[in-house]
């Protein structure tokens, strides 16, 4: 028996299920206008998308900037209560219930939302400034590219070469899956496992 | 540059270490700036990776330093020695992993701890404690912390559960009618195989299996009917399965590791009446994938037996094994087992060993509070002499032809007196004896026959229920029974307890 991924020099494989934190560490995103904005208590902003396609992340990343934050994820047919902070960041808020929805929108605190559901006329109606963001539009190959890379230099086992994932490959991968970043890596993840020496995928 | 670099260095140049074992190495230590730190931790775990979301054991946590001034250009070698523990084992397959870390962390205060990980391969060793050589059923080894529920928590779980009842009150008009249509659909689709091939009686008798071993499979019934069938086969399968994400986001993949098919009877007609009795023996693979139930990963050993008719509902019945590798189930094998492995069937000819060299399955028993007599302390008076030397003349036989069952019939009805250690006492179920219905409410207890190996399996009188649910695990109990017949799937002796 080796070590897991030793003959391609990694610890791991760099397309399976991360944890929070190294979600947030790894993310590529740039949130840092969003962040600034989120210093008036009356902004909010919104990240609209299908599922995997990297409304989490978004929220993961704003998260780290903001260490007063207060964060929940509401998992399917649970509620959850409102956490205190500054920034309130929901994830899955479309699962808010509709007396929690009017506190949170009607309270002074700047909202961070990952929502399948687009909420800006009812944020308005509040007197919210709203910024939507619509995850999986924006996302270009060579971000891609840089994400998926990043990911395997960070399972790096030692110094020397280590796969790499070609801009081709990601073309291909956008052809079939679109801006799902999840299904790129599950395919990755297959690819990977039957790597047998350290190549360009 | 972070403050210091560290470099986790094992003795073992390929990092293997078998369970149980002591993992040593230096801990290398290279400062780049001057810090005080809290101290330097070691920690081991073990954790999974790959597809599904992340399992992990509980933290050892070792102090390697104490608090201290650590100066620029200073290194530090530290040596350190853990415990490996025994299970889990490093796995690495498609959507699962699993591999055993030593992580060591500078304690900085007010800032990012310097750390390093390392991963090491922990293969079978020493058994985990709990298995005592008891086979029947799947052996707990995945420990968790018990979740600690306040007073007050469970107070509120009921009273919510109460609002709960009194709120679902009127939907219970719309879901009960359909719960009861549900429940007569399995019903009536039981009773239908049923009518087919009546009460089937599948005896799985190891289902913690070991790695290369074979295990024994038997299926008995009595068909209510004359009816054809494709086969009865069993299904060994092995498959991984990890879930990834949470709610609506999770998605759990499985990848089939083993699958692999067995027939125990080929397609024909079975007579309505004429009882079917076959067994096999299942060769488990030479493979790693040991068991495993995580929250988000699993691995999966599934044998499921079917009767396949065609046209009709099959009837099937599905066994959960623990797989887990060799050395732990043969370093707990029970007597019976071991002494027929060790002197093989075919070629036998010497009588058992006598019971002080026989003594692997007491194990379980030797805990200094142990206080139930045990076969050597037990001054018996029944004479176990006459059934005994029977027992060594059918293990003697040759286990493939019909020659122990034929013993075994020379000897039926014959009374024996009979000093039987108790394993276990269970109800006996459908069982009607061979005279009048005297064993249909009684019990079936099962042991050994006291100062030995040899395995029986007594059927006890209805009368006797008050004495024999008395009994416990390993006390010698004493009787009279007649031989009934041989079980060649368990490899033991049926008897019945005889009147008065």
């Amino acid at each position: 028996m080796e070590l897991p991924f030793a003959h391609l020099n990694l610890r791991r494989n760099p397309f399976g299920e991360l944890t929070e934190a190294e979600r947030a560490a790894l993310a590529i995103v740039d949130v840092s206008q969003i962040a600034q904005a989120l210093s008036d208590p009356n902004y909010a902003v919104q990240f609209v998308g299908e599922k995997g396609y990297g409304k989490t992340t978004h929220l993961l990343s704003l998260r780290t900037m903001f260490p007063d934050a207060g964060y929940v994820h509401i998992p399917e047919g649970e509620t959850r209560p409102v956490p205190g902070g500054c920034p309130v960041m929901i994830d899955e808020a479309q699962r808010l219930t509709w007396w929690q929805r009017r506190k949170l929108f009607s309270s002074e605190v700047p909202l961070v939302l990952g929502t399948h559901k687009d909420y800006a006329s009812s944020l308005k109606r509040y007197g919210r400034k709203v910024e939507t963001v619509y995850v999986g539009d924006g996302t270009s190959t060579d971000r891609i590219v840089q994400l998926l890379n990043t990911r395997i230099e960070h399972v790096r086992r030692s110094a020397g070469a280590i796969p790499v994932v070609s801009s081709a490959t990601v073309e291909r991968l956008q052809g079939i899956y679109g801006g799902n970043i999840r299904g790129m890596l599950y395919e990755l993840y297959q690819e990977l496992q039957n790597l047998r020496e350290i190549d360009q995928i | 540059m972070s403050k210091c670099d560290i470099d986790i260095e094992f003795d073992q140049q390929d990092r293997t270490y078998y369970g149980g074992q002591s993992v040593t190495g230096t801990v290398h230590i290279q400062v780049n700036k001057d810090i005080t730190c809290n101290g330097i931790v070691l920690t081991s775990y073990w954790r999974t990776h790959g597809y599904g979301n992340r399992d992990q054991g509980d933290k050892i946590r070792y102090d390697l330093v104490e608090a201290t001034k650590l100066e620029a250009g200073q290194r530090l070698s530290v040596p350190f020695e853990i415990d490996a523990s025994c299970w889990p084992l490093s796995y690495h397959g498609h959507h699962i992993n699993l591999d055993h870390y030593v992580h060591v962390a500078v304690d900085v205060p007010w800032a990012i701890d310097p750390k390093q990980e390392e991963e090491y391969l922990l293969l079978p060793g020493t058994p985990p404690p709990e298995f005592d050589g008891a086979r029947h059923e799947v052996i707990q080894i995945e420990k968790r912390a018990p979740t600690d529920t306040g007073t007050i928590a469970k107070i509120c779980i009921a009273g919510a559960m109460l609002a709960m009842g009194f709120v679902l009150i009127p939907a219970a008009f719309i879901f009960v009618p359909i719960i009861i249509v549900f429940v007569g659909f399995v019903l009536g689709w039981q009773w239908l195989i049923a009518s087919r091939v009546g009460k089937v009686e599948l005896q799985v008798p190891h289902v913690v299996v070991g790695a290369g071993e074979e295990i024994p499979l038997g299926i008995r019934f009595t068909p209510k009917k004359t009816f054809r069938i494709n086969e009865i086969n069993a299904k060994l399968t092995a498959i991984e399965s990890a879930t990834s994400g949470s709610g609506t986001n999770s998605t759990t993949r499985r990848h089939t590791i083993h699958e692999e098919r067995f027939v125990l009877l080929d397609a024909g007609m079975l007579q309505g009446g004429v009882e079917v009795n076959e067994e096999v023996m299942i060769p488990m693979p030479d493979s790693n994938a040991w068991s495993l139930s995580e929250s988000d990963n699993k691995i999966t050993w599934v044998l499921e037996t079917r009767i396949d008719i065609p046209l009709f509902p099959d009837w099937k019945e599905s066994t959960t094994l623990q797989f887990v590798p060799r050395k732990f189930v043969d370093d707990t094998i029970p007597s019976a087992e071991l002494h027929e492995e060790v002197s093989g069937d075919d070629d036998y000819s010497a009588p058992p060993p006598p019971p002080a060299a026989s003594v692997p399955v007491e194990t379980a028993w030797q805990d200094d509070d142990y206080s139930e007599p045990t076969s050597a302390a037990y001054e018996q008076s029944a004479d176990n002499g006459p059934i005994i030397a029977l027992m060594d003349q059918i293990l003697a036989a040759n286990r493939f032809g019909n020659a122990r069952e034929s013993l075994t019939e020379q000897s039926a009805g014959r009374p024996f007196d009979l000093a039987i250690q108790v394993e276990r006492v269970s109800r006996t179920f459908g069982y009607k004896g061979s005279s009048g219905d005297a064993y249909e409410s009684g019990r079936t207890v099962t042991g050994t026959i006291a100062g030995t190996e040899h395995e029986v399996e007594l059927f006890t009188r209805d009368e006797s229920n008050d004495t024999v649910d008395e009994l416990q695990s390993g006390s010698i109990w004493e009787t009279q029974a007649r031989v009934t017949s041989w079980d060649s799937l368990f490899n033991r002796l049926n008897l019945e307890e005889l009147d008065g």
